[in-house]
């Protein structure tokens, strides 16, 4: 199962790519929205996404516009420091998976993975 | 009127003419007589004497006929000139009138009849003064016969304002011009006499709309006020002078902004340049009143044009909105800064709440991944860079969580300023001192500028230290391969207190205006990887600005982006004295 990490934090970024590899998922991660659009170009889409809201060049928000423009459907999960109910409604209605905030509780985020890879229609390694 | 004079001059041309053929002919006769006398063929019959009567006539002759012609062509050119003069004499607007030393009038134009109210003629029997009323009447041959005596030049030449006298008793305002005119031995004056009736009539009107203006200007309860375009004051009523206690002079010399509430400015001079660009603009803005309370007007504004049709300024009205709009006015405000202040709160404990879960994150993941590698059996020597950005993160949190109790312990007046003398040049070159590391790690260059002397400084020697090490930290981080420069100056606050000002300029990236006006706002780094990329925690300058304002000073910065920037710590030499807060 392939997942991308858009987080402009390094050690948050570097943290969490090592802790999800550990498990087996295979990460594409970038520091911004704009280096995540690139990395996609070309290649079969991830499986899902895991999104940073903060973001310099190109930002969560952004970047999932511009996911959805390219007719890309795969769950988004919104992984943010920010708790404001507003941020929750909008990515509601953006129709975002689940918005997970900061401090990560990682096993939520890995049963969520979870339910996501059995549904998947060829199973994943 | 000046037939004698053209006579003589007539004369003269005649007789110089006569004189120039008489010699001309003399001439010819000598050389005629000498040639019949001295010729050796000489002669002298009777034929040739008839010969020579014969020439000598013929000659004469020609002569005195042309003399006849210049006479008559100098007649000619003399009744011309006489004929124009006349006509212009007679044609002016403007009364002329001849008289002669004794004042009797011996000439007039039709023009100074009309004005007296004369027939046509009827001047010439009468004398100057029968033209004036008293006291000029009786005032005027002395003059004549005293400009003869002493040549005083009272009366002769450029015009005087004085009165005429008509035929029917009625007196008129004139202008009169005399001039000295000499025939020959006799003095002949000419006087000129515009009617200033209607020049008078046209200016007392004037100066009753003026007067009419003045008390109207004066007796409006509304404060009435003019400026030109760079804001000086031009005009203004009792009303104004009354409403902010100056007198005529100190006012005249005050500018626009000292008189209105600072809130109010910004909207004022808004109005003031749509004024100016439209033509007229209105707004409600407070004027400090003479007892120091702010009073709310309603203005209103049309513009002035000068004479090329071009802005000259602004002629504006200002009526008293009276007690009850202050009172809403100030409630409005109070409100609406009690909303901003709750917005500002929740807003700031939003960012910060922000701000420590980014860290927390990295903690309490990475101490979940080597607590899992620990239980797969990966030594734990093997984990020393995670622990390592644990132990970084937490430092950062810590950072954050003392910039915030420091800020706040600042905004809600519990910090104390401790105030003691010292020598800020020796404080200033000790901040610089221990700065090295932190510029040499981008490769900058740091150049310290201090006077020589400065006075003892009595103010908290280690807040300031704190707002210098942290616009020099920033400075640096900011910056690469560049210069940074500290300088201290001797200064003044507000243009008057003694103060001293530190400003730290560097090379680095710049901030544009909305990143200018932004960045003494906690949590508002350009963009959001600065704080990770340049370590800070987005609080230090809101910290600095908090601090100088604790000490009486301000923080100023000024940018170009690309072109780096200079931030100003203005400090008064002396900390005003602090409040005893718990």
């Amino acid at each position: 199962m392939r997942l991308l990490l858009a987080e402009d934090d390094p050690l948050n970024r570097d943290m969490l790519v090592r802790r999800l590899r550990r498990r087996g998922f295979e990460m594409i991660e970038a520091v911004n929205g704009a280096q995540a659009l690139e990395l996609l170009h070309g290649h079969p889409p991830p499986d899902a996404a895991l999104l940073d809201l903060d973001m310099p060049v190109l930002d969560g928000w952004g970047l999932l516009h511009a996911l959805r423009d390219r007719g890309l459907r795969m769950p988004v999960f919104i992984l943010s420091a920010h708790s404001l109910k507003e941020d929750r409604q909008r990515a509601a209605a953006l129709g975002v998976t689940a918005y997970l905030t900061k401090p990560l509780d990682f096993d939520d985020l890995l049963q969520r993975l979870e339910r996501i890879r059995l549904n998947l229609p060829a199973a994943a390694p | 009127m000046s037939g004698g004079r053209d006579q003589a001059a007539r004369d003269a041309a005649l007789r110089q003419a006569v004189e120039h053929m008489a010699d001309q002919l003399c001439l010819a006769v000598d050389q005629k007589v000498d040639f019949v006398v001295r010729s050796p063929l000489a002669d002298p019959t009777a034929e040739k004497l008839a010969l020579l009567i014969n020439f000598l006539l013929d000659t004469g002759g020609r002569l005195i006929e042309q003399v006849q012609k210049q006479a008559e062509a100098l007649d000619r050119r003399i009744a011309e000139r006489s004929a124009l003069l006349k006509a212009v004499f007679d044609n002016v607007i403007d009364g002329l009138i001849v008289i002669d030393t004794a004042g009797q009038i011996r000439n007039a134009n039709n023009a100074a009849h009309t004005l007296f109210g004369y027939a046509p003629g009827a001047l010439r029997k009468l004398r100057v003064n029968d033209l004036m009323p008293e006291p000029w009447r009786s005032a005027h041959d002395g003059y004549l016969q005293r400009f003869l005596a002493t040549r005083d030049p009272h009366i002769i030449g450029s015009g005087r304002d004085v009165r005429g006298l008509r035929r029917d008793g009625s007196t008129f305002p004139m202008r009169l011009g005399v001039s000295e005119v000499h025939v020959g031995e006799t003095h002949w004056f000419v006087g000129l006499v515009h009617d200033l009736t209607q020049e008078q009539a046209r200016l007392q009107a004037l100066h009753e709309e003026q007067q009419f203006t003045n008390r109207l200007f004066s007796a409006l309860p509304d404060v009435i006020y003019a400026f030109d375009t760079r804001l000086r004051f031009l005009r203004w009523n009792q009303a104004m002078l009354d409403t902010v206690g100056m007198d005529a002079q100190t006012f005249a010399n005050s500018s626009v902004q000292q008189h209105l509430a600072l809130r109010d400015w910004p909207a004022v001079l808004k109005t003031i340049f749509d004024v100016f660009a439209k033509g007229e603009g209105h707004v409600v803005a407070r004027i400090k009143t003479a007892d120091g309370t702010l009073k709310p007007f309603e203005f209103v504004a049309s513009r002035l044009l000068d004479a090329q049709g071009k802005t000259a300024g602004l002629i504006g009205v200002g009526r008293d909105l009276g007690e009850r709009e202050a009172q809403q006015i100030a409630l409005r405000e109070a409100k609406e800064s009690a909303e901003a202040a709750a917005l500002a709160k929740s807003q700031f404990l939003a960012s910060m709440s922000h701000e420590l879960r980014t860290p927390l994150n990295a903690i309490i993941g990475y101490a979940e991944l080597i607590l899992e590698e620990l239980d797969d059996g990966v030594p734990l020597t093997q984990s020393r860079t995670d622990l390592q950005s644990v132990r970084d993160a937490g430092r950062h949190l810590l950072r954050l969580i003392n910039d915030v109790l420091d800020l706040s312990r600042v905004e809600a007046g519990h910090a104390q300023a401790l105030v003691e003398a010292f020598d800020p040049i020796e404080l200033t070159r000790s901040v610089a001192s221990t700065v090295g590391s932190l510029v040499w790690r981008r490769s900058n260059r740091l150049q310290v500028d201090l006077p020589e002397q400065l006075d003892a400084m009595h103010s908290d020697p280690g807040k300031i230290r704190q707002c210098l090490l942290n616009l020099l930290g920033n400075a640096a981080k900011f910056t690469e391969h560049g210069e940074i420069t500290l300088t201290l100056r001797p200064a003044t606050l507000n243009g008057i207190t003694p103060a001293l000002a530190w400003s730290v300029r560097d090379t680095g990236i710049g901030m544009n205006a909305e990143q200018c006006a932004r960045v003494f706002e906690a949590f508002t780094q350009a963009d959001a990887s600065i704080s990770r990329n340049y370590g800070g925690t987005g609080l230090g300058l809101t910290l600095s600005a908090a601090l100088a304002a604790l000490l009486g000073g301000t923080l100023s910065v000024n940018s170009t982006p690309g072109q780096g920037s200079t931030f100003t710590l203005l400090l008064p030499l002396t900390a005003p004295p602090q409040e005893r807060t718990a």
